[in-house]
C-alpha cells in the first residue's frame, strides 16, 4: 500500500462529480495511472447514472487504465467525452471501438428451454415443407398433362429398375434371416407348451403384417431414398435444378414425380418377395426340426389371409411414397456448399425411417379399430 | 421483346436483398448489372428469371406480367456462373435436351434437331466437341457450350449471371467480344451481370449501377462515366480503374 499512499493525491483531486443538464458532469483531473483509476473506478462509474457528460480537459496524463475508465464511462451511460488534449486523444482512440466486441460476447448462451424451443421450432416448420411437398406431389400427380408436363415413364422404370430389382438381393437375404432368427427364437419356449407348430402362425403373421413391409420399407430408405437425395442435391449443388427450371421443366413433375411413382410401385413387389422369403427362413427352421412341409404349409394356410397381406400391401405404397418423398424433398432442399449433399443424404434416411415407424404405429392403430 | 423492372423488394430473412428496384430493358438491347459483390445485382437477375420470387414488385416480358409465372413458365434463356451442364450428357445432348424434352407437339423432328444443335455448335465453334461430356471441356469452351444450351430453346430474352467470372482474363476478353459480336447479329434482348466495369463498358449497350439493393445510376458507358450519378458511382468506377483484372 506504500505505492498507493505515495501517489495517493486524494479522490476529490482526480474527480468531482456536479451536477449537469439533466444528469450529472464528471470532472476528471491530474494523472489517469492505473492506481488513480483503481481509487476512483468505482465512485465514477457508481455516479455515472443519466445523461453523463465527462470533462476531461484537465487530464494530465491518461495510459491504458485510464482509457479503459473513459472507455466503459462512455459506454454504460452514452456519455460524451470533452476537451481530451490531443495527444491523449490519441491513446484513448486506440481503445475506441473495443466495446463492441465485448458487447457480442455478452450474447446469452441458450437456456435448455430455448434450445427445445428452438428444436421444436425447426421440427414444425420441416413438418409444415413435408406438407406443402406433400400438397404440390398431389397436384403433380392430379395435373398431369401431355407435352413437358407428362410424366416421363422412361424415368418411371429406369428407377423401378434401380429401385426394385437391384435390390432383390438385399431385401432377400434380410427377411430370409429375419424369419429364421424369429424361428429360432421362438420355436424353444413353444415346445415347452407343445405347440412348436404355432411358429409358422407367428412367423407368418409377424412377416406379412409388419416386418415385411419395415424391412423392405428400410431398405428402399437406406439405398433409394439416399440416392434420390444425392442425386437431386447433387443437381440441385451445381444449378443443374435451375438450368432444367429455365429450359421449360418444372423439377417436381420432372425430378421428383417419376421417382415417387417408382416408389409405390415398386415398394409392394417387394413386401411381396420380403414375406416369402421370410416364411421360407421360418419353414427352414422348422423342417430342420423335423416337421413335415404338407403340415407347415396346412398351419401357414390356416394362419394367414389375404387381409393379412393386403393389410401388408397398403402399408407398402404408403411407404413407398414416403420413402421416395422424403428422399426427393430432402434433395431439393439441399444447401450450398460441399457437405450438403452428405447433409441431405443422411437426413433423408433418418427422417423416413422415423415416419415409417411413426405411419406404421398409425397403421397398426386403425387397423385395430377397424379390426382389419 | 422487352423487359420491365417494376418496383422490385426482396429479403433474405432480416437483410433486404433489393429495395425497390425499376428499370427497363428494351427489345434487342444488352444491359450490364454492375455492382460490387452483395450488391443484389445476381439476386435481380435471378428474380427476373423466375429462380427467386420477390415480396413486392412486378416483372412484365412485353407486356405480360410474369410475376406469379415459375423460371419454367418463363422460359428464359439463363447461362450460370458456374455452367451448370448436365455432367451425364454429352455436349450434343446437353445443346439438343431443351428440344428433346418438348411435347410432342411442338417437339421438331431428329434432322431438325440434328441441324438445329449443329447451328449452335458451329455458332459456339465447338462443333467437333460434341460427342464429350462436359468434364472433358475447359471452363471458356464449357461456358460456351451453356450459351449454347440456352439459345437452343430459342428464349426471347438472354439472362447471364457473370458468364465469364470463372474464367482467366484472356479468355474472358475473347468471349467478351464474342458475346458482342453475337448480339448484334441476333439482336436477342440481354441482361448480363458482371462486377467488372471494364466488362461492362466494353459489351453493354446501357449500364445499371447497383449498390446495397438499390439503382444508383442507369446509362449508357459515356454517360455514367463523365458524370457519375454520387460518390459511390465514382468511387466504384475510380477504385475499378486502378485495380489489376483478376
Amino acid at each position: 500500500m506504500r505505492l498507493g499512499c505515495a501517489h495517493m493525491a486524494g479522490v476529490e483531486d482526480l474527480l468531482k462529480v456536479e451536477p449537469g443538464e439533466g444528469g450529472v458532469r464528471l470532472v476528471l483531473s491530474g494523472r489517469l495511472d492505473a492506481d488513480a483509476v483503481a481509487d476512483i473506478w468505482n465512485e465514477a462509474l457508481g455516479a455515472a447514472r443519466g445523461k453523463v457528460t465527462v470533462d476531461a480537459s484537465a487530464v494530465e496524463y491518461c495510459d491504458g487504465a485510464g482509457s479503459a475508465l473513459l472507455c466503459e464511462l462512455r459506454r454504460r451511460a452514452g456519455g460524451k467525452i470533452t476537451g481530451l488534449r490531443p495527444e491523449i486523444a490519441r491513446v484513448f482512440e486506440l481503445f475506441e471501438g473495443d466495446e463492441e466486441p465485448e458487447d457480442k460476447s455478452r450474447k446469452p448462451v441458450d437456456s435448455p428451454l430455448e434450445s427445445i424451443g428452438r428444436v421444436g421450432a425447426e421440427f414444425f416448420e420441416d413438418l409444415r415443407d413435408q406438407v406443402a411437398f406433400l400438397g404440390e406431389m398431389v397436384v403433380v400427380f392430379a395435373t398431369f398433362r401431355g407435352g413437358a408436363q407428362r410424366l416421363r415413364w422412361n424415368d418411371v422404370w429406369i428407377t423401378f429398375e434401380r429401385a426394385g430389382v437391384q435390390a432383390l438381393l438385399v431385401v432377400g437375404l434380410i427377411s430370409f434371416l429375419t424369419g429364421l432368427i424369429m424361428a429360432f427364437q421362438a420355436a424353444p419356449p413353444l415346445r415347452q407348451f407343445g405347440v412348436d407348430l404355432f411358429v409358422v402362425n407367428l412367423v407368418g403373421l409377424a412377416m406379412v403384417r409388419e416386418l415385411g413391409p419395415i424391412m423392405t420399407a428400410i431398405v428402399l430408405a437406406g439405398r433409394s431414398g439416399s440416392a434420390f437425395a444425392a442425386e437431386i442435391g447433387t443437381m440441385k449443388v451445381n444449378e443443374e435444378i435451375n438450368a432444367l427450371n429455365t429450359m421449360g421443366l418444372d423439377p417436381a413433375r420432372f425430378l421428383v414425380a417419376p421417382r415417387v411413382l417408382a416408389g409405390i410401385l415398386v415398394t409392394p413387389f417387394l413386401i411381396v418377395y420380403a414375406d416369402l422369403l421370410g416364411v421360407a427362413g421360418g419353414f427352414l427352421v422348422m423342417l430342420m426340426r423335423g416337421f413335415p412341409t404338407a403340415a407347415l404349409w396346412q398351419q401357414l394356410t390356416s394362419a394367414i389371409s389375404v387381409h393379412d397381406v393386403m393389410a401388408g400391401l397398403i402399408k407398402g405404397f404408403v411407404f413407398g411414397a414416403l420413402v421416395a418423398g422424403m428422399g426427393c424433398l430432402r434433395g431439393l432442399q439441399t444447401k450450398e456448399g460441399a457437405s450438403a449433399v452428405g447433409v441431405s443424404t443422411t437426413s433423408s434416411v433418418v427422417s423416413s425411417i422415423f415416419l415409417i415407424v411413426v405411419v406404421d404405429a398409425i397403421f397398426a392403430v386403425v387397423y385395430y379399430v377397424i379390426g382389419f | 421483346m422487352s423487359i420491365q423492372i417494376r418496383n422490385i423488394s426482396k429479403n433474405f430473412g432480416k437483410f433486404a436483398a433489393l429495395k425497390d428496384v425499376s428499370f427497363d430493358v428494351g427489345s434487342g438491347e444488352l444491359v450490364a448489372l454492375l455492382g460490387p459483390s452483395g450488391s443484389g445485382k445476381t439476386t435481380l437477375l435471378r428474380v427476373t428469371a423466375g429462380l427467386e420470387f420477390a415480396e413486392k414488385g412486378k416483372i412484365l416480358y412485353g407486356i405480360k406480367d410474369v410475376t406469379e409465372r415459375s423460371a419454367y413458365q418463363r422460359k428464359a434463356g439463363f447461362v450460370f456462373q458456374h455452367y451448370a451442364l448436365f455432367q451425364h450428357l454429352n455436349i450434343f445432348e446437353n445443346v439438343a435436351f431443351g428440344l428433346r424434352v418438348r411435347k410432342r407437339s411442338e417437339r421438331p423432328s431428329e434432322p431438325q434437331i440434328r441441324a438445329r444443335v449443329e447451328q449452335l455448335l458451329d455458332t459456339v465453334q465447338l462443333r467437333e466437341f460434341a460427342k464429350r461430356v462436359p468434364a472433358q471441356l475447359s471452363g471458356g469452351q464449357r461456358q460456351r457450350i451453356a450459351f449454347a444450351r440456352a439459345l437452343a430453346i430459342e428464349p426471347e430474352v438472354l439472362l447471364l449471371d457473370e458468364p465469364f467470372g470463372a474464367l482467366d482474363a484472356k479468355v474472358r476478353k475473347e468471349l467478351r467480344h464474342w458475346l458482342r459480336n453475337f448480339h448484334d447479329t441476333t439482336h436477342l434482348t440481354s441482361v448480363f451481370v458482371t462486377h467488372d466495369q471494364e466488362e461492362a463498358f466494353e459489351v453493354a449497350d446501357r449500364v445499371v449501377i447497383i449498390d446495397k439493393g438499390v439503382v444508383q445510376q442507369i446509362g449508357t458507358p459515356n454517360e455514367v462515366r463523365e458524370n457519375p450519378a454520387n460518390r459511390f458511382v465514382e468511387e466504384f468506377l475510380d477504385l475499378g480503374r486502378d485495380s489489376v483484372p483478376v
